[in-house]
């Protein structure tokens, strides 16, 4: 087998699958909440071409097809650098996103994308330059089911603002995590006491912006007029993320930075980074 | 007096009617608020005719306020003609108009920022009243309102009105005045929802996909079964028997509308085609010639306009494939291609669209099933009832002919038994004679200090339905400017028609020009190759009927019936809502030259 599946203890290895995919594997280990996913070491992909992998990206794209009894996966295929003294990663080609990816001729050809990005000139030539210690590329690749996300949420499990460790802080909008993460959106903020549990602030923004998956990959959108001021999430919904990153912080030892999202009432975690900027 | 002789109207201020249309009113509030006329009732009208539209109006203030409306409707009778008011409820009438005539005046840019948000708290509370209804339209409109109609038919159709003394015929004339105000009650409960449905589903859709048109929106409510439709379908259908008939199709093409059936009566090889036409006017006679135009004779009693639809149908060949079929496929490639551009949208979205959607598409279905059960069945009925009255007091003496009821008021009708009916009547002959030569001011009373379309997405969706003549104009010559109510293309010699009775010179191909149709023009929208109206707006009954006869249409061109000549080639654009004058065909007059 030249997969290895996310929570599975053998891509706990940041050698092997890259320190983002090995965080990520021990989550949904612990958690259950990732969504599920297959990577392609490093190793393999050093011998092998992303087109030799199409017999066992079908048996794993067709076993998590048959586990969660979809008629078709959507995933989202992602290179992963494995040598952490590549300061630009994006240079060097580790660092490719392919969002909204259906079907194993589709997956395999963005695993190719993935590879040939890390494997042409310019990386290749960047690796030279910077005297890396191999001028192979050093990329693991991650298959994941992409969670449809009805809103997603950057939580915090303490202020990033003012600095409190009782605070819960949640920035959460409409659709996929992206206009969040990237500033496009003026998301709603919710701000949980962690020593009573209850939601102390409650700012819902006007969102105008929202990222959907459309075939092919993603796309920015206006949210439509009637969702833009009603809360992204409910009461319910914001405690039980407040909740997750408080096991998270615990679990860690020190706070927490999650990405997650709701799809179909279902809560997942799709990232978990140390805070390391708290005032 | 002309239509050229124009009010001048200061937003917020009284309206000077001319000088040869005295107003006086008998509440002073009433001159306090604003006056309109529409274009079914800008002819003088009959003082029982009137009882019952204001019967109807008033009922259905009992809608206006179930859809969050800030206003009821009143009416009111000036020099004969018949006049809507719109009465604000929240406060007095003159302060609401003089606060916003005083700040229009002074702060326009504030005004309109001030009007915005009014209107977004509007929008809020009609969405507020008018949501879950639409939720769960189909029980509304097939549990909660269907039935009451029917009861009130049934009612009608078990009362027998020829074993009814003049005295039970006064009180059960009452008794349809009080019934015609819970009707007024229930169309307006459905008609405001319905707008309300059709018009959000139209403007979500154009909010979630970019580029598109309101006529891609409604392509998605195309196609489904309605009874307008149905009706005419059914006529269709007896048009193909009798084209397999020699002898029918002989006698359909060779006498006058109304000889065919005394010549049909004649012919034994064309008693079975008799007995099916008999059977579709038992089944769908029960209209009169225009909503309110209850002093002519439905088509169960004169069934000329139907028999003239045959005539022109009988000409046209077998249609390949069917109407339906074709706005079916296209309906729902229409429908898939939404729901997959919106797979990875928030659930939220999915939601209100599927909603929407729902919602629309019985909402188009039941923009012309309530016709059918109110505007036709329901008037028919009381029609019938106004007629045997009227004919029993002309037996008694009381007045001179059967139809000279119409001049009464239904007080009048219950409380005078003796012969002054006779003088009252000539009285109000004269006075329609006096006035009816003139085109009514189209305002009275106190000119709104604002945009009505404003008033929230209630208000805006009435706009879409029924009142978007407004739009009308010429921006070049020989091009007249409407609303797109139906897409294509066609050309076709212009028929400006301004009454059924004359639907017998529409010929196949033609273009039918008018000013609104109401449903009893719907068959003639088989023969035509488009429809050109000075009202209504994309919601409006020609542009949904349009949409199923899949022919173009222009709707709220204004001015369409004044400018077009009937003759004239003219091109229908019903996506750009355009149609342009190309030649002048039976004019001797130069073709203008822009």
């Amino acid at each position: 087998m030249n997969l290895l599946w996310l929570g599975d203890p053998k891509s706990f290895d940041a050698a092997l699958v890259g320190g983002k995919v090995a965080n990520l594997s021990r989550l949904a280990r612990a958690y259950h909440r990732v969504p599920d996913g297959f990577c392609i070491p490093a190793t393999v992909l050093h011998e092998m071409h992303p087109s030799d992998l199409y017999d066992d990206v079908v048996t794993a794209v067709s076993a998590l097809m048959a586990c969660h009894g979809l008629a078709e996966l959507v995933t989202a295929v992602r290179s992963s650098a494995v040598d952490e003294d590549s300061a630009d990663a994006s240079f060097a080609g580790q660092h490719e996103t392919y969002l909204n990816i259906v079907g194993v001729e589709a997956i395999v050809q963005a695993i190719a994308q993935c590879w040939e990005s890390a494997h042409s000139e310019r990386a290749l030539a960047y690796r030279r330059q910077q005297g890396l210690a191999s001028e192979r590329p050093q990329i693991a690749v991650l298959v994941q089911q992409l969670v449809a996300a009805d809103s997603s949420a950057v939580v915090f499990s303490a202020n990033p603002i003012t600095g409190s460790r009782d605070e819960i802080m949640i920035n959460a909008s409409w659709g996929l995590g992206e206009s969040i993460v990237g500033g496009t959106v003026t998301p709603d903020t919710f701000v949980v006491s962690k020593s009573d549990q209850t939601i102390s602030s409650r700012i819902i923004a006007d969102k105008q912006h929202m990222t959907v998956s459309v075939p092919g990959g993603t796309s920015e959108v206006d949210v439509p007029r009637f969702l833009r001021s009603q809360a992204s999430l409910n009461d319910e919904q914001v405690l039980e993320m407040a909740q997750l990153a408080l096991t998270l912080e615990q679990a860690m030892g020190y706070p927490v930075d999650i990405e997650c999202a709701y799809a179909g009432g279902e809560l997942y975690l799709l990232q978990c980074r140390p805070i390391t900027t708290l005032p | 007096m002309s239509e050229k002789a124009t009010q001048t109207i200061v937003p917020g201020q009284p309206v000077l009617p001319p000088p040869d249309f005295p107003v006086s009113w008998d509440d002073p509030q009433d001159a306090k608020i604003t006056w309109l006329t529409f274009s079914p009732y800008r002819v003088s009208i009959r003082p029982l005719i009137y009882a019952v539209i204001n019967a109807f109006t008033v009922g259905g203030n009992i809608g206006l306020e179930k859809a969050g409306l800030p206003f009821e409707a009143r009416m009111s009778r000036i020099n004969t003609f018949a006049y809507i008011g719109m009465a604000p409820k929240a406060a007095p009438p003159e302060v609401v108009m003089k606060a916003m005539g005083f700040i229009s005046r002074t702060a326009p840019s504030m005004f309109k920022v001030m009007m915005g948000k009014v209107g977004a708290g509007m929008s809020k509370q009609q969405e507020a009243a008018l949501n879950p209804i639409i939720e769960q339209f189909d029980t509304y409109w097939y549990d909660e309102l269907l039935p009451g109609i029917k009861q009130h038919l049934a009612y009608f159709e078990s009362s027998d009105l020829r074993g009814m003394s003049l005295d039970q015929l006064r009180a059960h004339l009452a008794e349809a005045m009080r019934r015609t105000e819970c009707i007024g009650a229930i169309h307006h409960k459905i008609l405001m929802p319905m707008l309300f449905a059709m018009s959000q589903f139209e403007e979500f859709y154009c909010e979630l996909f970019d580029g598109v048109t309101t006529l891609d929106a409604l392509r998605l409510t195309q196609g489904f079964d309605n009874l307008t439709v149905k009706s005419d379908e059914a006529l269709w259908r007896l048009s193909r028997t009798a084209r397999a008939i020699p002898e029918v199709h002989t006698i359909l093409a060779e006498h006058a509308a109304s000889e065919v059936i005394a010549a049909l009566e004649k012919s034994p090889t064309s008693k079975p085609f008799l007995a099916e036409l008999r059977g579709w006017l038992a089944e769908y006679g029960q209209r009169l010639n225009s909503v309110f135009g209850l002093n002519e004779p439905s088509w169960i009693e004169e069934p000329s306009p139907a028999i003239q639809n045959l005539q022109a149908y009988i000409t046209l060949p077998d249609r390949q494939p069917e109407l339906e079929d074709v706005a079916v496929v296209e309906r729902e490639t229409a429908v898939a291609t939404a729901r997959a551009k919106l797979a990875g949208y928030p659930q939220p979205v999915v939601a209100r669209f599927e909603t929407l959607l729902q919602a629309a598409q019985l909402a188009t279905v039941v923009h012309e099933d309530h016709n059918v059960w109110i505007d036709q069945r329901f008037f028919y009925h009381i029609h019938r009832i106004i007629m045997e009255f009227g004919s029993r007091l002309a037996q008694a003496g009381c007045i001179k002919t059967a139809v000279d009821i119409f001049y009464l008021t239904p007080e009048e009708l219950q409380t005078s038994r003796d012969n002054c009916l006779k003088a009252l009547v000539q009285q109000r002959q004269a006075e329609m004679a006096h006035f009816g030569q003139m085109t009514p001011p189209p305002m009275l009373g106190t000119a709104p200090p604002f945009d009505l379309s404003n008033g929230g997405s209630m208000v805006r969706a009435i706009f879409k339905g029924e009142m978007a003549q407004a739009n009308g104009s010429q921006p070049e010559a020989n091009l007249l400017q409407g609303l797109g109510g139906s897409a294509g293309v066609v050309q076709g010699t212009a028929r400006v028609l301004h009454s059924l009775d004359e639907a017998g010179r529409l010929q196949p191909g033609d273009v039918l020009v008018t000013g609104a149709t109401e449903p009893p023009w719907t068959p003639l929208f088989a023969t035509a190759a488009a429809v050109v109206t000075d009202s209504g707006g994309v919601l409006s009954h020609t542009a949904v009927v349009a949409r199923e006869y899949r022919i173009p249409a222009v709707v709220g061109a204004s001015i369409a019936t004044k400018t077009i000549r009937d003759g004239q080639l003219v091109e229908v654009d019903g996506s750009n809502g355009t149609v342009r004058i190309l030649v002048e065909e039976t004019s001797h007059e130069p073709a203008l030259v822009g």
